[in-house]
């Protein structure tokens, strides 16, 4: 009953709470959210945010934090637009992502758009690059993002609200409860936030123009409940709604728009995880439902579709021995969707998979071998390896190694949209190789990693012989290959702690096959990927006090409209202060993004804001019993 | 030389007295709102002494090729009002025929026109592409661009086809124009302008390219699409015409076919035979035997083919359909 009472209050309640770095573990098996034989494969680059690390970007979205700090390249169509990632030189539909190890892309669009995503809503997030198809199937070919959430990790409770106001009409308010007692724990988060978006861009003659019709609003709830009815096994049960309503602006070559989209999701989930002293248990189901209505009444235009799925996996995880493990999974999905573009039909995918990976521990040596082969209805893909292994050379430097073939199934679009879907398409699927080496002395470390990818049968909508419209089909062949650099440091000068890092990756992702139509030559860099990305952090705290800035640096691009887009450098300050009173903390921050006030453009024809602020309050409170 | 300059103007002479004939697409009895866009199948439209090809996608609702319309919508922008002249009606008329010449679109000249000159006709912006290049939409820009200084132009550009050959000149038009220096003399046609083809010379058939200064990966931005009316032919005199022979002649089943057509050949002596898409371009040459000739169908896409036989006495058209197999 008292649950009960705590669970009302938690989702009626506006007054909650925001993470705060999670302390004292209580219980290991709530924040293992996969088994990580799946989550960490043995020779690849991984990095992890916790839930301090992700409260630190407060108010922003998952794009903020992957373009910020993994260096990963965002295709952002203009504040609250459409964003997709490109992760290695792949394509949007080349990066997984997955929230409590269920995938979240669209079945029929195979990507996810990353501007529906608040870091509010998630605990933990981790960014796997390179390959990870034989654990995580279609589409983890660039890299693989996965969301965590997680309860409480100590019994108690956390309350806060966080308001933030700023440019261009930017609102953005949160709140969050958390709650966690001996068998229950809830998590309660809500946001809404809306922006005006009429920012003043300038053009190449130096006009100033101010921009239309880009306004948006999007709310949403998450609701977790966690029951652990003894120390060793937990249900999770996860209910996801989100609405987005944003107006379309007109490209700078447009007078007008009046172009709207609204996206609506319910994702859901239950989550049964078990650990033995052989190992872990995890079954999953999940059933999400998403919508897109776009209208654009000007041109009397109005799509909407729509899609549900269904996903179930178990998998499980066995220690043989100290240095012997095992991991065993099915997955199961089933997806359906209805769109103006599949003529009243309602196309559906069934798809199950088998997947197991196998680590062995030498002394210096560790191998992880993985395999997984996938049906899609009556359609087997090739069975796809992952060879990975990493050991030390000297106390300071180490080296890792991964093999892999990838693979990205055609989308429900790709196959059944008329015109030009194709019934017949084949999986893109290609192999990668990656090699590293990591030093690390005192407080310093560096890493860098070398990769070749080459996917074959990459699909792409263009023009054939004897036919007049667009249809997909298995056109080319990309080799993506490149150079990725980190260098981080911390040190304490006095009472000042300095924490600082640099990223450059150099990336060629090149068409292969010469094509007529679309026009694309061989060896010509793909459109929307940028050969060069670099960043620089620092960031300096003294007591209560914290200073960040960090720049980044995007080379030139080459658009679809015979155009290229020069690069760009940005700048992000953000100066934070905290408050403690008895069980309350005040965080009090101010931002600016785009410091220097770049002109720049992500995607041709769409302008992006010039300098912003943001001012933000965070007001929580903690008890622990 | 002499000789050569004799049936020069023997040429010119016949050409002035020849009498003509113009399209109109008044013929379909449309009534103002109304447009054809060749969902009854039906494969194209004849007027006057044109044919006008039109390739119809049941599964979704599109045309390529030609369409006949009475539409008045002069506001609407986007695709959904793809049948609209941007003068809201024909050339001093109701109807008038709209083509989305995408990558081209092609007018057989049949009849008495066949094989003669064409003498030009009357052209103009649809609404679509109109308020596509003045106002810009979400795939294609406003002409002029960001500053209103680009160079840009929407070009038709027509060439013809005589005896199965395309010919190298052509007729330019165009449909918008911003490359003047001072951007007050930009323009983008909105009235039925007149196009002169004399230059052409004699033709089977008209070709219709477009192309702009908005371009990308996936081709020209700026809609393919244009508006004719009153497209004026030459009657061929008969002496000079070439003769058409008896339909009855050639016979050809099944049709539609999905692997092989099977050509009856009704007279006693052979013949040269082309098969050519619906653009004209020739895709086959062969020697028709008298009695039953097979035709292979398989390899080619699904659509509208053009079978041409030629004897001593005359020609023969016949249309062939092609579905999947």
């Amino acid at each position: 009953m008292r649950q009960l009472l705590i669970l009302f209050l938690s989702i009626s309640c506006t007054v909650s709470l925001l993470a705060q770095p999670d302390t004292a573990v209580l219980l290991p098996a709530a924040e293992i959210t996969t088994s990580p034989l799946r989550a960490n494969f043995t020779g690849s680059q991984e990095q992890r945010w916790d839930s301090t690390d992700v409260n630190r970007y407060a108010g922003y979205y998952l794009t903020d934090l992957l373009e910020r700090e993994g260096g990963i390249f965002i295709k952002n169509y203009g504040g609250g637009s459409i964003a997709t990632t490109s992760i290695r030189g792949g394509s949007a539909g080349h990066t997984a992502v997955t929230w409590n190890g269920l995938p979240l892309q669209s079945p029929m669009l195979g990507q996810l758009d990353f501007s529906l995503l608040p870091l509010a809503f998630v605990d933990g997030v981790n960014l796997q690059r390179g390959g990870g198809s034989a654990a995580w199937g279609s589409g983890a070919i660039g890299g693989t993002v996965g969301l965590r959430n997680t309860p409480l990790s100590y019994r108690g409770m956390e309350a806060g609200a966080q308001t933030m106001l700023g440019s261009f009409g930017f609102q953005d308010h949160q709140a969050r409860a958390r709650y966690r007692g001996e068998q229950w724990a809830f998590n309660t988060r809500l946001f809404r936030r809306s922006a005006d978006n009429d920012f003043s861009y300038r053009l190449d003659s130096g006009e100033e123009r101010q921009q239309t019709h880009a306004d948006f609003r999007q709310q949403g709830i998450m609701q977790e409940v966690y029951w652990q009815p003894r120390p060793d096994r937990q249900l999770a049960a996860f209910a996801w709604w989100q609405t987005s309503d944003r107006n379309i602006p007109p490209l700078t070559t447009q007078t007008r728009s009046q172009a709207l989209q609204l996206d609506t999701f319910l994702r859901t989930a239950l989550h049964y995880q078990q650990l033995s002293k052989h190992g872990v248990f995890n079954a999953r189901l999940g059933w999400f439902r998403e919508a897109i209505d776009y209208r654009d009444d000007a041109i009397l235009l109005r799509a909407l579709s729509h899609f549900h799925t269904l996903m179930a996996e178990v998998e499980q995880q066995w220690a043989l021995s100290a240095d012997l493990e095992l991991q065993a999974g099915l997955f199961y999905n089933r997806a359906t969707a209805t769109a103006d573009g599949y003529r009243g039909e309602q196309p559906e995918q069934q798809r199950a998979a088998a997947f197991a990976s196998l680590r062995k521990e030498w002394d210096a040596l560790r191998v992880q071998l993985s395999l997984r082969q996938e049906r899609v209805d009556e359609n087997w893909v090739p069975i796809v390896p992952a060879l990975g292994a990493n050991g030390p050379i000297t106390s300071n430097l180490s080296w890792q190694a991964k093999i892999s073939r990838n693979y990205r199934i055609p989308t429900l679009n790709d196959l059944y949209w008329l015109p030009g879907g194709n019934p017949d398409l084949l999986p893109e699927i290609g192999w990668s190789a990656e090699g590293g080496l990591n030093w690390q002395k005192g407080a310093w470390s560096y890493t860098v990693t070398g990769f070749h990818r080459r996917i074959d049968d990459w699909i792409m909508w263009g023009l054939t012989e004897g036919q007049n419209f667009w249809s997909a089909n298995n056109l080319t062949e990309v080799w993506s290959r490149g150079l990725e650099q980190r260098l981080s440091c911390r040190f304490t000068t006095g009472e000042w702690q300095w924490e600082g890092q640099v990223g450059y990756d150099y990336i060629r992702s090149t068409n292969e096959i010469a094509i007529q139509q679309p026009r694309i030559a061989e060896g010509e860099q793909l459109a929307y990927t940028p050969e060069h990305l670099g960043f620089a952090r620092i960031s300096v705290s003294k007591d209560a006090l914290q200073f960040t800035y960090q720049h980044r640096l995007t080379s030139a691009v080459q658009t679809l409209n015979d155009t290229e887009l020069p690069g760009y450098h940005l700048g992000f300050a953000q100066l934070q202060y905290q408050l403690n009173w008895q069980k309350f903390t005040l965080q009090a921050f101010g931002r600016a993004d785009n410091l220097w006030d770049a002109s720049y453009r992500i995607v041709d024809r769409r302008p992006m804001p010039g300098r912003s602020f943001q001012l933000g309050i965070n007001l929580f409170f903690k008890h622990k019993h | 030389m002499k000789q050569t300059f004799t049936i020069l103007l023997l040429s010119i002479i016949s050409v002035l007295s020849y009498a003509q004939t113009t399209a109109d697409f008044e013929n379909f009895d449309l009534e103002p709102g109304e447009g054809l866009n060749g969902s009854d199948g039906s494969g194209g439209f004849s007027s006057g002494n044109l044919f006008l090809p039109n390739s119809y996608n049941p599964d979704f609702n599109s045309w390529s090729g030609w369409a006949i319309s009475a539409t008045t919508d002069v506001t609407t922008p986007g695709f959904m009002n793809d049948l609209s002249a941007i003068t809201g009606g024909g050339y001093n008329s109701t109807a008038y025929a709209v083509s989305f010449a995408s990558p081209q679109s092609v007018i057989v000249l049949q009849g008495a026109a066949a094989g003669g000159a064409v003498e030009g006709f009357y052209v103009t912006n649809g609404t679509y592409p109109y308020l596509s290049m003045l106002e810009g939409d979400g795939f294609a820009k406003k002409f002029g661009g960001e500053s209103g200084d680009d160079p840009d132009f929407f070009l038709l550009t027509i060439k013809k086809y005589l005896g199965g050959e395309l010919s190298t000149d052509s007729v330019n038009f165009y449909l918008a124009d911003y490359r003047f220096e001072d951007n007050s003399q930009d323009y983008i046609v909105e009235e039925w302008t007149y196009v002169d083809l004399s230059t052409l010379g004699n033709a089977d058939s008209l070709q219709f390219t477009m192309s702009s200064t908005d371009n990308g990966m996936f081709g020209m931005n700026t809609p393919a699409y244009f508006c004719m009316d009153d497209l004026t032919t030459t009657d061929m005199p008969v002496s000079t015409r070439r003769v058409q022979l008896p339909a009855a002649y050639l016979n050809v089943f099944p049709n539609p076919a999905g692997a092989t057509w099977y050509a009856n050949w009704a007279t006693d002596h052979e013949a040269e035979a082309r098969l050519m898409n619906i653009s004209g371009q020739v895709l086959q040459t062969f020697r028709l035997m008298p009695g039953t000739n097979a035709i292979e169908a398989l390899t080619l896409p699904k659509g509208i083919y053009v079978l041409q036989v030629r004897t001593a006495d005359g020609f023969l058209t016949k249309k062939l359909f092609k579905t999947n197999f």
